[in-house]
């Protein structure tokens, strides 16, 4: 099981590939709105309604079973903060977390985080692709 | 000192005020425009930077760099958990103190290495629980989780009574610190005989609370 914490256009997105892929899905939100908001109507998968921070919370979502946390809230304190719980409470080796902040993002790198930062890679792969057109 | 507050609410604007008046330098990041604008006017010393403490640029301007302690007050734990992360490991300052909403966050706060943590909601329920349910021993205080301060009252009929304290088979890692008698503080030597209804207050590393107990009033 792959547990997604944050249930925004890019959580949601990602949980829903994770299931046309054959793989299991728990996604995580303090708001179940954002479920019925951003989900497909006929979505496989588990949703738990709840803070993210909370311990007792991502028990309850399978955090101890999950394969892999995927950390994509729009809320970078919130993702930080669920990481570090992750890893110390939990000792999860796979996470994955979405920061922006270069300079935290920089941070929680060194500290051997993976991090997804959507804005600097869509920043390069703009680049890249003005690059091919030799524009940039 | 020079002294970085992040978030403006009422632990805030009071820690301010007092450290102000003490002398020290004061900077605040804070969300809301409008307390922003009532502290610098009431303090026109203070350094006041409006906006989100969990930007790295605002910690910078609010000069994080040569701050000698941050204090996280922000109304959530996550934030106040990456604005201390953050003193730390991008700032280099040595000392931040946090205010903890949830008590089952302290643990991780502490792995930040996050000096002093406040959290009301022990506090309170400690302090409830204390008054409301009867106890043989109390935890006055407890640092690190490794050492207590403990209270114990001396019923009439304990063993101890009319003993001094240098006969006593005090347990190891603890040492009787104070008595209170009849209204009155008494600092014991080994020469100091326990009374009935003295109040002791004794330090003891953690663990060894049931033994201070049986050996002190059974």
């Amino acid at each position: 099981m792959i547990l997604v914490v944050g249930c925004g256009r890019l959580g949601a997105s990602f949980a829903q590939r994770v299931l046309e892929r054959g793989g299991e899905v728990t996604v995580l939100d303090y708001d179940r709105q954002n479920f019925a908001t951003h989900l497909p109507k006929d979505f496989k998968g588990r949703t738990v309604t709840g803070m993210e921070i909370d311990t007792d919370v991502l028990r309850r979502a399978g955090i101890e079973e999950a394969r892999a946390v995927v950390i994509v809230s729009r809320d970078e304190s919130t993702n930080m903060m669920v990481a570090d719980v992750a890893r110390h409470v939990f000792g999860i080796d796979n996470i994955i977390v979405r920061i922006d902040q270069p300079q935290l993002l920089e941070l929680y790198r060194s500290q051997g985080f993976e991090v997804l930062s959507p804005i600097a890679e869509a920043t390069d792969s703009l680049e890249r692709r003005l690059s091919v057109k030799g524009e940039a | 000192m020079f002294v970085l507050i992040a978030g403006g609410g009422k632990v805030g604007l009071h820690l301010i005020r007092s450290l102000i008046s003490l002398g020290h330098e004061v900077a605040l990041v804070e969300r809301d425009k409008r307390v922003c604008a009532q502290v610098v006017e009431e303090f026109n010393e203070a350094i006041v930077i409006a906006g989100d403490a969990t930007r790295p640029e605002l910690l910078a301007r609010a000069g994080a760099a040569r701050a000698d302690v941050v204090i996280a007050v922000a109304g959530r734990d996550q934030d106040n958990y990456v604005i201390c992360k953050m003193a730390r490991r991008l700032f280099n300052v040595k000392r931040s103190v946090a205010r903890v909403n949830d008590p089952r966050n302290e643990d991780l706060f502490r792995i930040e290495e996050v000096d002093f943590i406040i959290s009301v909601t022990s506090m309170v329920s400690r302090a409830i629980e204390y008054e409301i349910v009867p106890h043989d021993i109390k935890t006055l205080f407890t640092w690190h989780k490794r050492m207590s301060m403990v209270e114990l009252d001396v019923p009439p009929d304990a063993a101890v009574v009319g003993m001094p304290i240098r006969k006593l088979d005090f347990p190891a890692n603890s040492i009787l610190a104070a008595i209170w008698r009849e209204g009155e503080p008494i600092i014991p030597d080994g020469n100091t005989v326990l009374q009935p209804g003295d109040e002791l207050f004794a330090l003891t590393l953690k663990g060894n609370e049931e033994l201070l107990k049986r050996t002190l009033i059974g």
